[in-house]
């Protein structure tokens, strides 16, 4: 513990280590395929708090596991911070499957209450041909910054990130991650969909990083934005730093708007407003939903749906 | 026979300028209607003007579904009351799952009429059922909607939708358009399975051709915003020697 995540890494990861006291730990034996999807529940009900857990994965050599995570939180017209750590370690051909379905409470259409989810979430892939990807749904919190990040030490291993995030109201989200590429052949992809409506803005912050070992390196970078209405914004700020002249690095972005088009030809095969926007935004986050187990995607889905709501018309 | 569609004295504008100029029209349950006229006469305006599109805004005159004026239902709200429109061009919904979207719009409207939502497995089944006669195919059904269809795919797609939702007043703007003979047929053939007693149907389109296959009760030709010229499916043979001009000049 802290080995990924150091103590002095940032401010909350600081204050996360000197209050925590609970959270999880898993630990999968070398060869071991974990055979059902870990699912942990986050909720904070007490009012003025904040809530500091540590997450330890740890998967030996050869083993694999999928873990969930879902959060909620009601309605108080305070803020509560949430600042968690995260850490997993994979060795040589392990695989960690990390989901989450952020819901915190996001405070109301005015921005009063809701929860500062600041959290730091970071994987080790130190094994050789080992595997992290993080897939993430959020929606909730008043204040999101969150990069699940992948340190990709091991020869040829991989790091994803598959990312949602959907702001609405008064909501801001920063999130995005980083692949820092050590090894030789280490490849990540990192999908993020980001949407926006109301007065809410949604930034993907990320950092590729190719240090000067890391032969052949590959990249690839997909940030699409979905802007709902006129006054809430979306930004991409996406960096690149490679040392080393094999790395091949993509990197793809778009922003663009629920056409009229395609809300009339719902409205005309007589789906209601609501109905079809939860339709169009859950195409548009396709690509990143079928990463989630597959009773998560509907709820998921569902909740998209809900976020949503007051959105239009 | 009782009146499934009525506008009377319509005028609509889109913006600032005035584009139908008093149209009027009667369609009796299980009626087939051809509207034709050049471009710009305001053929696509009507056919969103019937559908409730946004930015399409009736100045005077009404539309009225079986005795009910229209005007101040949403778009929605009239689909689920049976009106249909065949778009010109379908509209792309990347993402979004083939079935997810038809089973959507198929349990809005039984909703609506407080009918159960229609059981998965059993939707399938109707769907492959109606697409097979369209050539739909598995995969097609499989894709996003609209995303990497051919434009002779994506008219299918539209007449499958509408054997699926059974309206009592289907729209077809220019189904024509963009479409090879082999493709016209096959599209044709679907609508005219469609033909019903309980369904009228408005086909509007610039050539006669459409109308050697899905042949209409009438035809009236469109032009400058109003209809110069109404008749039976000679009319159109008639415009197709002769050409718009000779209406425009009557006019």
């Amino acid at each position: 513990m802290g080995s990924v995540v150091p103590v002095a890494d940032n401010y909350f990861s600081a204050l996360n280590s000197a209050v925590f006291t609970d959270g999880s730990f898993v630990y999968i034996p070398k060869g071991v395929r974990c055979p059902m999807e870990l699912s942990t529940y986050f909720r904070i009900n007490e009012q003025n708090t904040g809530q500091f857990e540590r997450t330890l994965i740890i998967a030996e050599d050869e083993s694999y596991v999928s873990y969930l995570e879902g959060c909620t939180a009601p309605q108080r017209d305070e803020n509560q911070l949430h600042a968690a750590v995260v850490e997993l370690v994979a060795f040589e051909d392990a695989e960690i499957k990390y989901s989450t379905v952020q819901n915190w409470y996001p405070g109301d259409e005015n921005g009063k209450g809701g929860i500062y989810n600041f959290v730091t979430k970071r994987g080790a892939c130190r094994g050789d041909r080992s595997k992290i990807s993080w897939t993430q749904v959020e929606t909730g919190s008043a204040i999101t910054w969150k990069y699940p990040s992948c340190i990709l030490q091991g020869k040829e291993s991989v790091g994803e990130f598959y990312s949602v995030a959907l702001t609405n109201n008064m909501q801001q989200a920063d999130t995005g991650t980083k692949m820092i590429h050590i090894g030789e052949g280490s490849r990540s992809t990192i999908i993020s969909k980001g949407i926006s409506a109301g007065k809410s803005q949604n930034c993907y912050r990320g950092l590729v990083r190719v240090q000067p070992g890391a032969e052949n390196a590959r990249n690839f970078t997909q940030c699409d934005s979905l802007l709902v209405g006129d006054k809430c914004g979306a930004h991409t700020v996406p960096y690149i730093v490679s040392r080393n002249p094999s790395a091949k690095i993509e990197h793809e972005a778009t922003t663009s708007r629920i056409s009229e088009d395609q809300l009339f030809y719902c409205l005309q095969r007589g789906i209601n407003e609501e109905d079809a926007v939860s339709l169009i935004v859950n195409g548009f986050c396709k690509e990143v939903m079928k990463e989630l187990p597959m009773e998560f995607a509907v709820e998921a889905q569902k909740l998209i749906g809900i976020s949503l709501e007051g959105s239009v018309g | 026979m009782t009146a499934l569609l009525e506008i009377r004295d319509l005028y609509a504008s889109v913006g600032d300028t005035p584009i139908l100029k008093g149209i009027n029209l009667t369609i009796n349950s299980g009626e087939i209607h051809a509207i034709m006229g050049p471009n710009g006469s305001g053929k696509s305006t009507m056919s969103y003007v019937l559908s409730g599109r946004n930015g399409y805004e009736v100045t005077s005159g009404d539309v009225l579904m079986n005795g009910v004026s229209m005007l101040e239902m949403e778009p929605d709200e009239r689909a689920r009351a049976g009106m249909f429109l065949a778009f010109q061009y379908p509209v792309e919904l990347p993402g979004v799952g083939g079935m997810s979207f038809l089973r959507a719009a198929v349990n809005a409207r039984r909703i609506e009429a407080g009918e159960k939502e229609v059981d998965q497995l059993e939707f399938v089944k109707m769907v492959r059922a109606k697409a097979k006669i369209l050539g739909i195919n598995d995969d097609m059904l499989k894709r996003a909607v609209n995303v990497g269809f051919s434009g002779g795919e994506k008219k299918r797609y539209e007449i499958l939708q509408m054997a699926l939702l059974e309206p009592t007043m289907a729209v077809l703007d220019e189904t024509d358009s963009g479409l090879d003979v082999d493709a016209l047929k096959i599209v044709s053939e679907g609508v005219n399975l469609l033909r019903d007693p309980a369904r009228s149907m408005l086909v509007i389109t610039h050539y006669q051709r459409l109308l050697d296959y899905i042949i209409p009760d009438y035809v009236h030709i469109l032009a400058g915003g109003k209809i110069r010229k109404s008749g039976d499916k000679t009319l159109a043979l008639e415009v197709e020697e002769q050409g718009y001009v000779g209406i425009d000049d009557a006019a």
